[in-house]
């Protein structure tokens, strides 16, 4: 289990802070992942650790996603009852995560390409960006997949397929 | 080959994606590696799947029914399966008196696992 985890961590995190647009976030949900998996699920193969993990990992995800909802709604209604002027609420869970800026204190200064493509996979739709980040980089298969991200496997192959195009839209652009 | 073909997509994507997780800040990787710990710190006892642990008698006998259809459903049984278990754990009056979305979340992926085991035999 630890070396399953110190070969997942780094992955994990960035798909999480990809989500969030947040490092510290995404470090917390990483750790309540790896949490869920060795308290209820390190008894099962080690085969199926990597789409249980990847389950919980959305889940909490989408669990964030969810607290920031609420916390934005309370958030507009405290602006309203003050008599801000901006009172409309922010409904981030669908809206396509904050652009993803490489972190500053990272040792290394990646290549042009590399920004271009990491920022492009950043401003992914969240759904497309997770199921192009578990099938692509993870190696998920569309079955696990579609269990990680509870949804149907041609829900799967749409995202996956539109994330794609989006990308290579992007990368073209910038050449 | 085209440059931009979806396979090239990809590979261009996880060599950026690799590079961009290869030299990660001190910071991150102490973190990294106290959740890491923490989290083996807390190595499961092996579960025992027993219902009885956890449900009443109500909800365990219909917990039985909701597994036995689900893998008998038509089509794509693993996430089908998992998307009408949410339906009827949500209509189940049992299941949402116990409001325990850890134990929900077990329950579903129980139902995944079963699937999967079934699909490989």
């Amino acid at each position: 289990m630890d070396e399953f985890l110190r070969d997942i961590e780094r992955r994990a995190l960035r798909m999480a802070e990809f989500s969030t647009g947040n490092r510290d976030d995404g470090l917390e949900i990483v750790q309540e992942a790896m949490l869920g998996l060795v308290k209820r699920y390190s008894s099962r193969p080690a085969n199926e650790w990597k789409p249980l993990f990847y389950r919980i990992l959305q889940s909490r995800i989408n669990d964030w996603h969810r607290r920031q909802k609420v916390r934005n709604r309370v958030m507009s209604v405290v602006h309203w009852v003050k008599g801000d002027e901006d009172d409309s609420p922010v409904d981030i869970v669908e809206q396509a995560p904050a652009s993803y800026h490489s972190n500053p204190d990272d040792a290394i200064q990646l290549s042009l390409k590399t920004e271009v493509m990491i920022k492009a996979i950043g401003q992914l739709p969240k759904r497309q960006q997770q199921a192009f980040m578990l099938r692509a980089w993870e190696g998920l298969s569309v079955a696990q997949t579609a269990a990680a991200m509870t949804c149907s496997q041609g829900s799967v192959k749409t995202h996956y397929s539109r994330a794609v195009h989006t990308l290579r839209d992007k990368i073209e652009d910038e050449d | 080959m085209d440059p931009l073909s979806p396979d090239n997509i990809d590979a261009l994507a996880r060599q950026a994606l690799d590079d961009s997780v290869e030299h990660l800040d001190g910071y991150t990787l102490s973190r990294l590696n106290q959740a890491r710990k923490l989290a083996l710190e807390h190595s499961a006892q092996p579960r025992h799947w027993t219902m009885e642990r956890w449900l009443p008698a109500a909800a365990a006998s219909s917990l039985a029914a909701v597994l036995i259809v689900m893998l008998l459903l038509p089509g794509e049984p693993t996430t089908e399966a998992s998307l009408h278990f949410a339906d009827i754990v949500e209509a189940e009056p049992a299941f949402v008196a116990m409001e325990d979305p850890e134990l929900l979340e077990d329950l579903d992926m129980m139902l995944w696992l079963l699937d999967e085991e079934s699909h490989a035999s």
